[in-house]
């Protein structure tokens, strides 16, 4: 939930309290009002009446100018009380008083409808609640704007910092705020950007010297190792140990020129592009790997539905599809297939391979092997991804039908 | 023929005039390009391998000094730092070849041998081992005069071998030198024995005496007269 809606919650039922609590105690102190109006009405009529009623004769029968349907007067059996009393009837006020004229005992009634008081009194609760509302909707409202207004640098801060990268070139710049607290905010949140972009700088260029540094090691081992071959007399069991040492070196060999592409990659070294045929590059790349799909004993199948022509790397746009062309090989099972497919932008590898699908939230990361195979190396699919954010092409693995299938969307 | 070996590593500059001895190169070291300097300025050579990272400076320096001297010494640059524009650089101030560290023995040899060609025979040369001859200009095999048609991986491979004679060339130098990115994105050796198979049959029906031998399952070795 938004900070924003959170506040206007808590108003919007702090007000709804006030409501339905100030309502009714509006309404019964109004009510009490009015009675009590009603009442000192009622006691005044009788003060202004009673003298009148005395010197005047009572017939019974006759009907008496003084009296009215609100004011009764009728003889009462006994002595009565000797005080007023105040109630209310239906939907009235009663007013009932004794009097005595000429020795008789008289009981006085006057009545007052609450009724007509009672519309008033809606009248007024109604106007009042009008209004109440009409004040807690435009605080509400003012709360709201005002809110904005005051969490816009925030939002701006928010939006930056999603769009922030680590490997941006240019340090983070999120601009100064009125507000103290955001300003601090801000300062806190560029300092810590600045601390991170410069501890993945300094990352990189560890990977990168310590790459670089390796391979005068890497060249010295490898040309002992050459030299260890020339030995005679050789060993089988030597041969076999010196093998094992090639392959090994071999290997480091080809991890460190992938860290450095990695890194090159990276560090946007890759800045020539010219327009290349995607079709032809494939092609090419097909035949360079010919023996090897020979070797295993693999169909392959072509699917030129479409050609796409990219301003591209040619390096990168070559490591792009070897890596994928050649995962697809190493990748599969002696007499498998490899489709290829380019068609409405995409370039698409599918084969057989494992007969279960790899995880899809790690393949693209450093050093996910997908097999047992010592000959996979950890990096390509990671220097696939890398190229094609570079490009912002979108890559897709899915697996169906027996078929690992690889997609690089590379035009919408 | 005089190769200098321009490398601070001492291991790594032993390991290259060990190797290239063996194919009756004489080698000299300089660890600097101090004594390079003085070298170059006193000996003329047949091919410079020059390490550019030296420790008292840029060894393309070494390549200006060539080219004010109007020296025409092929020079193979061996780095460590692989960027395309190290190698322009590299090029442009008049190397012959650009090697990126580690590299095979067998492929510098190699390399070795194609610029004292282009250096030497002007581009046209023929290499003569026994019944063979390679026109590597013309990209052409004869045995005992009579063509052979091969393939052009076939051709490499014979090529390959035949400059590093008599010395065991691993399955793995030759994948990366056969591959024609020079990545060598495969670990699976097994496409060399086909293209092996072929070139031996190729050459042995045209009346060649095989000489090629399969050392254990580490490499191979052609054994030719000089």
């Amino acid at each position: 939930m938004k900070l924003l809606n959170k506040t206007i919650q808590y108003y919007f039922i702090l007000s709804m309290v006030l409501l339905l609590v100030a309502i009714p105690v509006f309404y019964f102190v109004l009510r009490k009002i009015v009675i009590a109006n009603i009442d000192a009405d009622l006691v005044a009529t009788k003060t202004q009446l009673i003298p009148r009623l005395r010197v005047m004769e009572i017939k019974p029968g006759d009907p008496n100018p003084l009296l009215n349907n609100d004011v009764t007067l009728e003889k009462s059996q006994g002595r009565g009380e000797a005080s007023d009393s105040l109630y209310t009837s239906e939907s009235h006020r009663l007013l009932s008083s004794y009097l005595v004229i000429n020795q008789e005992t008289y009981r006085l009634q006057i009545k007052s409808s609450i009724a007509n008081h009672q519309k008033l009194i809606g009248s007024i609760i109604i106007l009042q609640s009008v209004l109440l509302i009409l004040l807690l909707a435009g605080l509400l409202l003012v709360n709201q704007g005002l809110a904005r207004r005051i969490w816009k640098p925030f939002y701006q801060t928010l939006r930056k910092l999603r769009a922030y990268k680590v490997d941006d070139a240019a340090p983070l710049e999120l601009g100064s705020s009125a507000v103290a607290e955001f300003r601090e905010l801000n300062t806190a949140v560029e300092q810590l950007a600045e601390r991170s972009r410069k501890a993945y700088v300094a990352q990189k260029e560890f990977a990168e010297n310590a790459s670089h540094e390796m391979r005068t090691p890497l060249a010295i081992f490898q040309g002992k190792l050459e030299l260890l071959m020339q030995t005679d007399p050789l060993t089988e069991e030597q041969a076999d140990l010196i093998t094992d040492l090639a392959t090994a070196s071999q290997r480091m060999a080809r991890l460190n020129r992938g860290l450095i592409l990695l890194t090159r990659i990276q560090n946007g070294q890759f800045p020539e592009t010219e327009e290349i045929d995607v079709k032809r590059t494939a092609e090419h790349l097909l035949d360079q790997y010919q023996a090897q799909i020979e070797q295993k004993n693999l169909q392959l199948e072509k699917d030129w539905l479409d050609d796409i022509s990219l301003t591209i790397n040619r390096t990168l746009l070559e490591v792009l599809l070897g890596n994928l062309l050649s995962n697809a090989i190493r990748h599969n099972i002696p007499g498998g297939r490899i489709v290829v497919k380019l068609a409405n932008g995409a370039f698409t590898v599918r084969n057989t391979g494992q007969p279960y699908a790899l995880p899809e939230d790690r393949i693209f990361e450093r050093f996910t092997k997908s097999s047992a195979d010592t000959d996979s190396m950890g990096l390509g699919l990671e220097i696939v991804n890398k190229i094609c954010a570079l490009y912002g092409f979108s890559i897709h693995y899915s697996y169906e039908n027996q078929y690992h299938s690889f997609t690089v969307q590379m035009k919408s | 023929m005089k190769i200098l070996i321009i490398e601070d590593e001492q291991a790594l500059g032993k390991s290259i005039a060990a190797y290239l001895q063996a194919e009756n190169y004489t080698c000299e070291l300089a660890p600097d390009r101090k004594t390079a300097l003085d070298r170059i300025e006193s000996f003329d050579y047949d091919c410079i391998l020059l390490d550019i990272s030296l420790p008292d400076g840029n060894g393309l320096y070494v390549l200006q000094a060539l080219k004010e001297n109007h020296k025409t010494d092929g020079v193979i640059i061996i780095s460590a730092r692989d960027s395309i524009d190290d190698r322009i650089k590299g090029l442009q101030l008049g190397a012959d070849d650009y090697l990126t560290k580690p590299f095979h023995l067998p492929e510098l040899s190699a390399r070795i041998a194609a610029v004292i060609r282009r250096r030497r025979f002007s581009g046209s040369s023929l290499l003569e081992a026994d019944e063979l001859t390679l026109n590597t200009q013309a990209r052409t095999v004869q045995v005992n005069g009579q063509p052979v048609e091969l393939t052009r991986t076939e051709y490499d491979l014979l090529l390959y071998l035949l400059t590093n004679r008599n010395r065991v060339v691993s399955k793995h130098a030759i994948a990366e030198h056969l591959s024609a990115d020079g990545e060598g994105l495969f670990d699976n050796y097994d496409f060399i024995y086909a293209h092996m198979k072929n070139l031996r049959r190729k050459l042995v029906s045209a009346g060649w005496t095989d000489r090629i031998k399969a050392v254990y399952g580490m490499g191979y070795k052609m054994e030719v007269g000089a």
